[in-house]
């Protein structure tokens, strides 16, 4: 088709812009999984917006199947595949829907200040989604009146992409596509999350393809609903169970790290932070030990859910060196039991945690308040932090002993207030 | 009581160049046949003879009935029966049912549409298809339903957009005979750009070109313009003797 | 009558603004996210408030389910009943609405039969504004607008955002009353002879 006459008739080529106002204005207010430069997350925030681009494409793509419905042109024997006479009435349409996914990154790339490729899996998805959507929706435009198929190709797609999210469990969301929850700068796309929402386009796919199908029969309504509910029930059936957020650990050999002892490995997104950290473990690490801290043989942003022993779990959010300490001080302290996510037996660990912190942050030298003066028990935790460091050595390495203790296992209490 | 047109102009929506301009012209007694290329403006002309367009500027009037004045707009309807080109098949209903609702459209009664929509249907020859959806009926037989819902209430003044398009010999020689039943003091308008149409059963012939009357006529008349010689088609000689000779 | 309103879809009509109040017990509280571009997030937007675009799906197709041609040149005054014919499913759809609020078993109810009663009215106008095939785009995108652009950081929503508001505010009741007074006059005037 001419461009002039796309320009003419085509409410995609009209409306194309706005829609991706709309996206960059959308993509501008979600909130990221994590405010690093982690590609990743940038791509699934921008993506994130299929939820208004593909219920848009999907009734743009009605008005292009009802000219055609209108034009009783499908029925004729095209010397070309329907694919590609839909292709060519959904060519206008699709230009506008990932021209606003694309603006929609480009945006969130830009606000965010960094100069890297979005990343491709979430990318190919959001197109795979809009596609699947636009072909779908000019299904419905091909074989409903446009008066019902507008309105009803874009309600059903918008409840599709909206109503898993308004819903729990969480994971129900995961196969629409649409992933603000992906990632942290430790985790990374979980592959059953892209198989799911791949297995609801395939559906969708499926179910466009069954309503083109010439000659038309009303059971072609009742299949194309069949193969859209199978993709999603697959699509779900997929993520069952998932955590709250469709992710999986992110790959640990891309870690950037500084000799130690111990060592410190950081995210690639941090590696202006490394020499920071890797100065301020040189200078709290003997402190520690001497003040009898079992110290890790490395201190790793890395995300598992079992961590070696050997290994701190740290964040260094950023090149303040009270932060990184602080963020030290979190990963001397061992994980936290399973038994502790259970009720059968009482955890104190968690309460014992904030003494130990602010008892290690003042051994290294940082005024303990930093961290318990935004905690609710502030002024108990500085008042028994003050009692233990007044404590002659042993005593204190006794008390850190007793609460580590409770911190590694279920039913044993914590010596938060020191003996005598 | 005649139909008439009075220096009617008429343009399309977003078009600058009407298609009627001044245009009057008085349907004459009898059944008369417009002929004319396409785009010459017949349809436009019935559809404005029929209300379903009102004119930029002129009038139409059915005697002293005027479709713009609204009290005289209901009469009006009913005097004048429509077949428009297109006939619409109204999903869900059956074809019996679809010639009732013309009827109740124009006024008349449930029951009396009911009773009026087997006559017609009688007289178009279709009432073994009455139950039948319409929407599974063929091109022609769809036009045959068109031509029951106009004959379906007692109109004064018939027209007939392109009424034998699509139909096989079979049924056009059938609209013929119904044309030639139909009670000559009830003036019939059919439009075509078929000359084949033309028979001796019209009174009148009037060709349309380019919103302006070319020729009216009788039959003998029209096929008197052909040339000499003018070959085993006479009436297609004559045709093409008015729209491009005048030129 | 009987088949004129065959061919309206009178069924159908029926059975979508009854499918409305069922919706809504099946629905209850539940709120899809939209982009609030004003207030810089997304807004819950309850479901209630989006069923009614259901009601006035339907009416647009049965206005337009008819034979146009036939109907262009009827004798009846074809614009006076299909406009009544709207009200009417508009008021079935706030009755249905109005008993699950009676029986105390939905407090989106009375807002849902409110919003129907405007996006019905706002259908009405999409048919002379933007044609007979397009006119329930325009109560679609009004709900999109007012959930976009109809909600300011600090305030709870703007005057004219009606469809957002609860089924306590006034002036939201005199909106939607009005859109669908303002789609009855629309579809009643007429311009050309088509009915």
């Amino acid at each position: 088709m001419a461009v002039q006459t796309i320009l003419r008739i085509s409410p995609a080529a009209w409306l194309g812009p706005i829609l991706a106002l709309v996206a960059m204005g959308y993509a501008r207010i979600i909130y990221p999984a994590t405010y690093d430069p982690y590609p990743l997350a940038l791509t699934s925030v921008a993506g994130w917006t299929v939820s208004v681009i593909g219920p848009t494409v999907a009734a743009f793509g009605a008005w292009e199947g009802g000219r055609l419905h209108r034009a009783g042109w499908w029925g004729l024997p095209h010397a070309r595949p329907a694919v590609v006479v839909a292709g060519a009435s959904l060519a206008p349409v699709l230009v506008a829907g990932l021209g606003a996914l694309g603006a929609a990154i480009a945006i969130r790339f830009a606000d965010a200040g960094v100069l890297a490729w979005p990343d491709l899996r979430v990318v190919g998805v959001e197109t795979c989604v809009v596609t699947a959507q636009a072909l779908l929706g000019f299904a419905i435009g091909l074989r409903l009146r446009p008066v019902v198929a507008v309105p009803a190709a874009f309600l059903l797609m918008f409840t599709w992409m909206a109503l898993p999210a308004a819903i729990l469990p969480v994971w129900l969301d995961f196969p629409t596509g649409a992933w603000a929850g992906c990632c942290a700068i430790d985790s990374d796309l979980a592959p059953r999350a892209v198989v799911s929402a791949i297995t609801v386009v395939v559906g969708f796919l499926v179910a466009a393809l069954v309503l083109l199908r010439q000659p038309f029969a009303r059971i072609q309504f009742g299949l194309a609903s069949l193969a859209a509910a199978l993709g999603i029930a697959t699509g779900l059936w997929l993520v069952r169970g998932m955590d709250s957020n469709p992710t999986v650990p992110r790959d640990p050999s891309v870690l950037v790290c500084a000799p130690g002892p111990p060592e410190v490995c950081v995210w690639p997104e941090h590696r202006s932070r490394l020499a920071t950290a890797a100065r301020v473990v040189a200078k709290v690490a003997p402190t520690w030990l001497a003040a009898g801290v079992p110290l890790p043989a490395r201190f790793s942003e890395e995300w598992s859910e079992v961590l070696p022993s050997s290994t701190g779990r740290v964040t260094i959010r950023s090149d303040n060196e009270e932060e990184i300490v602080l963020s030290l001080a979190r990963g001397v302290l061992p994980p936290v039991p399973p038994c502790a996510l259970r009720s059968e037996v009482p955890y104190f660990g968690f309460e014992a945690r904030d003494y130990v912190i602010a008892w290690l942050v003042d051994v290294a030298g940082v005024p303990p308040d930093r961290y318990a003066s935004t905690h609710v028990n502030g002024d108990k935790i500085l008042g028994t932090v003050a009692a233990v460091r007044a404590l002659p050595p042993d005593e204190q390495r006794a008390w850190l002993a007793g609460n580590l203790a409770a911190m590694r296992a279920c039913g044993v209490a914590p010596p938060l207030e020191p003996a005598g | 009581m005649e139909l008439a047109f009075e220096q009617v102009t008429f343009r399309y929506r977003r078009s600058a160049r009407p298609v009627l301009a001044d245009f009057s012209w008085q349907v004459p007694p009898g059944r008369t046949v417009l002929l004319g290329p396409n785009g010459a403006g017949k349809s436009t002309l019935l559809a404005l003879g029929a209300d379903a367009l009102r004119p930029s500027s002129g009038r139409v009037r059915f005697g002293d009935l005027c479709p713009a004045r609204g009290r005289d707009r209901a009469a009006y309807r009913r005097a004048v029966g429509w077949m428009p080109q297109q006939i619409h098949a109204v999903p869900g209903l059956r074809v019996q049912e679809q010639v009732a609702y013309a009827g109740w459209l124009k006024g008349l009664s449930r029951r009396e549409a009911w009773a009026a929509a087997a006559t017609a249907l009688r007289q178009v020859a279709l009432s073994d298809l009455a139950e039948r959806k319409t929407s599974t009926l063929s091109g022609g037989q769809l036009r045959r339903v068109g031509l029951a819902q106009v004959l379906v209430h007692d109109a004064q003044v018939l027209l007939l957009d392109e009424p034998t398009a699509g139909l096989d010999p079979a049924q056009r020689a059938r609209f013929r005979e119904l044309l030639a039943a139909l009670p000559p003091e009830r003036p019939v308008v059919v439009s075509t750009h078929q000359v084949d149409d033309l028979t001796d059963l019209f009174d009148t012939v009037v060709v349309l070109d380019d919103g302006v009357i070319r020729f009216v006529g009788t039959v003998a008349e029209f096929m008197g313009l052909a040339p000499a010689g003018g070959g085993a088609r006479p009436a297609e000689a004559a045709y093409a003797q008015i729209v491009t000779g005048e030129r | 009558m009987t088949l004129w309103l065959r061919v309206r879809r009178a069924r159908t009509c029926v059975a979508v603004a009854l499918a409305l109040a069922a919706s809504l017990l099946l629905t209850g509280d539940l709120a899809l996210p939209i982009p609030s571009l004003r207030v810089g997030s997304t807004l819950a937007l309850p479901f209630a408030f989006l069923l009614p675009l259901a009601v006035a799906t339907v009416v647009a197709y049965a206005l337009g389910a008819g034979d146009p041609r036939a109907e262009a040149v009827a004798c009846r005054p074809m614009r006076l009943l299909d406009t009544a014919y709207a009200l009417a499913v508009a008021a079935l759809a706030l009755g249905a609405c109005g008993l699950l609020w009676a029986a105390d078993v939905s407090d989106t109810a009375p807002a849902a039969g409110r919003n129907a009663l405007g996006y019905v009215g706002l259908t009405l106008l999409g048919r002379r504004l933007v044609g007979p095939h397009a006119a329930p785009i325009l109560p679609v995108g009004f709900v999109l607008l007012t959930a976009m652009f109809g909600v300011r950081p600090g305030v709870e929503r703007d005057w004219w955002a009606w469809p957002l508001a609860g089924a306590s505010d006034p002036v939201a009741w005199l909106f939607a009353g009005a859109f669908l007074l303002l789609g009855a006059a629309a579809a009643l005037a007429g311009t050309g002879a088509d009915r």
